[in-house]
This record gives structure tokens, C-alpha cells and sequence, in this order.
């Protein structure tokens, strides 16, 4: 009989492979910055994007749901929000703060 | 002490008769296999084409058109490049979140191929290196 499955933050992942992870992301923000003068948070939080996109193409839907992968693609992209909302907002200062 | 093999002062010598036939014999093997080797090393003609169409000389530095793509890397090299077009229609359709910056259409094909191919290898090491 098969276990049920774990949910996917729960599963222990090497630390080889979350360094691989997260030098995949870098390579991917690379391609994509090439030849631009692009912002590089922006540019990662386009590659993350990216590479969920392709995890949905190669994963089928229930192992996606199960995914560690996705799993900390999720967890990536909700640091890159956070990074570029502080970001934002320090760069504009809001209109109704007197300065 | 006697021997009793046989010599050849033993055998009776040939009468002439025999042995110009001998020689004659002799001689017409010795032709016959002559213009035997000289009809098998003759010069070869101009290289003929192979079946496939490809010249039997060999270009400096080119594999022959049988080697140069297998039918099983042409299907793996159609399925990459599906499976990137995929990746990168899905991130521009925007179904997993926008993209926020526009980027050039190389980048994008590089992007997704190497989001693609780094995806599966990273799936493949987590199967063999998951831990217990």
C-alpha cells in the first residue's frame, strides 16, 4: 500500500540541492539579463516566474501539487516580492509624507 | 643404419615426356594467378556515392551524413525545443504570475531553455539524493 504523501515542506532536501536550486535561479536571471541594463531582483523574480512556468510544463499536476521544487520556488518568490516592495518603497517616497 | 622413409633418390626419375608436362602446367598456374592479382589491384575508379547520397571521401573535420544527427537526437532535440517554447508561452501568458520587465525574445528562448533543462536535472538529483 502506498504512504500518504508528505506535504512538500516537509521533505528534507540536501543542502547540495537547494544550492543547485538556487544557482539555477542565478543562471536564469543571467540569460535573461544579457545584454540589458535591467534591474537584477527585478530580472530574478522574472526567472523564478520562469521557472515555475516550467515546472508546470514538465511536472504533471499532482506531482506539482507535491513538488519540493515548487515548494521553494514559492518560498523564493515571496522573498523576491518582499525584496522589491522594499525596495519600491524605498526608492518612492509616498506623495502624502511631508519631506 | 638403414631408412626406411622414402627418398627422394628412392623414386624413380620422370620421363622427360612427364616432365615437360610438368612444367608446362607449372607455368600456366603462375600465369593464371598473375592475371588474377593484377585484375583484383587494379587502380580503383573515382569514389562512387554512397546510398545516402553522401560522398565516400571524407571531409576534413565532418562526420558522414549517417553519424552527423541519429533519428533519436533529432526527436530529442524536437521535444528541447517544444518543451521550451512551452515554458516560454507559459511565463508569457502570464498564468504564473506577470512578467515584469520586457524582455528580449533571445533571452527569453536562452532563459527557458536553460529554466527546462535545469529543472529536470534538479528533479533527477532530488530523486537519487533525497534523503531518508
Amino acid at each position: 500500500m502506498r504512504a500518504p504523501a508528505r506535504p512538500a515542506s516537509d521533505i528534507p532536501l540536501s543542502p547540495e540541492l537547494v544550492s543547485r536550486f538556487r544557482a539555477l535561479i542565478e543562471e536564469v536571471t543571467d540569460a535573461l539579463m544579457q545584454g540589458r541594463d535591467f534591474d537584477r531582483a527585478t530580472c530574478r523574480a522574472d526567472a523564478i516566474t520562469m521557472l515555475i512556468a516550467a515546472s508546470s510544463q514538465i511536472e504533471g499536476p499532482k506531482e506539482l501539487a507535491e513538488s519540493p521544487l515548487m515548494y521553494l520556488l514559492q518560498e523564493e518568490r515571496q522573498k523576491s516580492a518582499a525584496l522589491l516592495s522594499k525596495a519600491g518603497s524605498a526608492a518612492e517616497p509616498l506623495g502624502f509624507v511631508k519631506v | 643404419m638403414s631408412s626406411k622413409g622414402i627418398s627422394r633418390r628412392d623414386t624413380p626419375p620422370l620421363p622427360p615426356a612427364s616432365i615437360a608436362a610438368e612444367q608446362r602446367a607449372e607455368a600456366a598456374t603462375t600465369r593464371s594467378t598473375k592475371a588474377n592479382f593484377m585484375q583484383r589491384s587494379e587502380l580503383p575508379g573515382p569514389p562512387r556515392p554512397l546510398a545516402d547520397g553522401a560522398s565516400p571521401v571524407r571531409q576534413h573535420g565532418t562526420l558522414p551524413a549517417s553519424r552527423r544527427a541519429t533519428p533519436a537526437a533529432a526527436d530529442t532535440a524536437s521535444a528541447s525545443l517544444q518543451l521550451q517554447r512551452k515554458v516560454t508561452d507559459a511565463f508569457l501568458s502570464g498564468a504564473h504570475g506577470e512578467p515584469l520587465l520586457p524582455h528580449a525574445e533571445s533571452n527569453l528562448d536562452e532563459a527557458s531553455r536553460k529554466a527546462a533543462i535545469g529543472y529536470i536535472a534538479l528533479k533527477a538529483l532530488m530523486g537519487s539524493t533525497r534523503l531518508p
